[in-house]
């Protein structure tokens, strides 16, 4: 497993994200912003873009729910992705 | 209304072929009965003729010479008069799936939509293509059935396993993989049992040598005598001239010959019919022009099909006793070995004597060892005094020309 946390968004590091893709052959993308129309979706386009032929599974997302995010930091931190459904998410991604 | 063409079935379990290619050009008319593609099977080349007349239009995406092709597909059509076009249904997409095409070809067409299924990773693709393994046959452990990576290098390493010395190309053509089949299925089905025994060939070479002093080059080869000698054997054996179908034990009256012979494109059995009727001359006749157009890979399938026992000669490369896999569905197959030059003790003195080994593989749940090792005493017998039995035979059926 490879982590990649990209300095900056725009202009995305596609190429760093491509070789690691090439290496793993997976992609998980988490972020604690909402699924749709978001960062992660924009990622898993360019990803498709350079590195399609790389891909062995299909890219995941992991992001927060679809939710405003609440004030209270226990809500909150059922809102956004946690470090148990991260694993959880890369376990899965590993046997798909 | 315009005629598909579609890729027939040459041959009874034929599934795929290689398009070889149009022997006439887009916008000929054809006759039918005219000659319009050549079709490599998994044992012949044949030119399929048309069944109906028309215009032949071959449209783009139709097959290219060299491309496998398999039963069913469509590849051409025929147009009537005055027709200009394909059907507007005709695009391109009917090319990748057959439409409801005259003949029954529902096993190629359930055949496509399974390939449709298969899914496969991007990546898996990619290392398939380029380690060379067919991901079509592969089974994917991905979570939805898809082929990984993993599955791929797999499928490499079981074949290396296999193979550690795999060079090349591994691509299966219909010959080879029609003999796996049958080879497979009849091992599987079979209860095969291998007797070996040694004849005294001194007699019979000593009688083919007279023959060539005679005849010069077109004396019959050893095989041929032993077909000729296998089939007097049979007729008083008809156990092993028998056929185990649909649960029953079939005693065959005809006595079909097939010759297994060694070509490049792989092993070819021609069958020689009605050996019972033919002289030896004929016989030889025969097998010399059968085994040249197995060469030539020019052989036809009815050519090929229909034995009721098979003789295998490996004499030529050295080998004197092995164990032949019969020719599904016959009963038995007989291998013969070099004709070598050893000691054999006759009347307490050791002499010089030109020794053959017969292998017989049988299948036992047609005939028991007794019966194969009666009929391979009769075959020994005949062997060692040739000529006696060729001149009976050919004197109770006065030879033709």
């Amino acid at each position: 497993v490879e982590v990649i946390d990209p300095r900056t968004v725009a202009p995305l590091d596609v190429t760093t994200i491509a070789q690691s893709v090439a290496k793993t052959g997976r992609l998980l993308i988490v972020e604690e912003a909402f699924g749709p129309f978001g960062l992660g979706a924009e990622v898993a386009a360019q990803l498709i873009d350079q590195g399609f032929d790389d891909l062995d599974a299909p890219i995941r997302r992991l992001t927060g729910a679809h939710t405003p995010t609440p004030y209270s930091p226990p809500l909150e931190a059922a809102v956004v992705p946690s470090v148990e459904m991260i694993t959880q998410a890369i376990r899965d991604l590993v046997a798909e | 209304m315009a005629i598909p063409i579609t890729i027939p079935r040459l041959g009874w379990n034929m599934e795929e072929g290689i398009f070889v290619g149009w022997l006439r050009r887009d916008g000929d008319p054809i006759q039918a009965g005219e000659a319009l593609f050549t079709l490599e099977s998994e044992k012949a080349t044949e030119d399929v003729e048309c069944l109906d007349s028309g215009i032949l239009r071959i449209p783009v995406g139709s097959p290219k010479p060299g491309d496998p092709v398999k039963v069913g597909d469509l590849i051409g059509y025929l147009l009537g008069p005055g027709e200009k076009e394909v059907p507007a249904n005709a695009s391109q997409e009917s090319f990748l799936k057959p439409k409801a095409v005259k003949g029954p070809v529902p096993v190629s067409t359930s055949k496509k939509i399974e390939l449709t299924k298969i899914a496969i990773s991007p990546r898996a693709r990619r290392a398939a293509e380029e380690l060379g393994v067919d991901w079509k046959k592969l089974k994917g452990t991905g979570r939805t059935g898809r082929i990984r990576e993993q599955d791929v290098s797999n499928a490499l390493q079981a074949a290396e396993v296999r193979d550690e010395s795999e060079v090349g190309d591994s691509r299966i053509t219909p010959t080879r993989r029609i003999i796996a089949e049958r080879m497979r299925h009849s091992l599987s089905t079979t209860a095969p049992v291998t007797l070996t025994t040694t004849a005294d060939a001194t007699n019979l070479m000593n009688f083919r040598k007279e023959m060539n002093s005679r005849q010069g080059e077109k004396m019959p080869g050893f095989t041929d005598f032993f077909v000729k000698l296998a089939a007097i054997a049979l007729a008083s054996h008809p156990r092993l001239n028998s056929r185990w179908e649909n649960d029953r034990i079939i005693q065959l009256r005809e006595i079909h010959i097939g010759i297994a012979v060694d070509t490049e494109a792989g092993l070819r059995a021609p069958v020689i019919r009605d050996v019972p009727r033919l002289t030896l001359d004929e016989v030889a006749d025969r097998s010399r022009a059968l085994i040249d157009r197995a060469r030539k890979g020019t052989l036809k399938i009815k050519e090929m099909e229909g034995g009721t026992f098979t003789i295998t000669n490996l004499g030529a490369f050295g080998i004197d006793a092995f164990t032949p896999i019969i020719h599904w569905p016959e009963c038995a197959i007989l291998g013969i070995g070099r004709i070598r030059r050893q000691p054999v003790v006759i009347n307490d003195q050791v002499v010089p004597r030109e020794q053959v080994t017969l292998s017989l593989t049988f299948d036992h749940r047609i005939a028991d060892g007794a019966d194969a090792a009666r009929f391979l005493q009769t075959l020994v017998a005949l062997i060692e005094e040739p000529a006696a039995a060729l001149a009976r035979v050919e004197n109770a059926q006065p030879p033709g020309i």
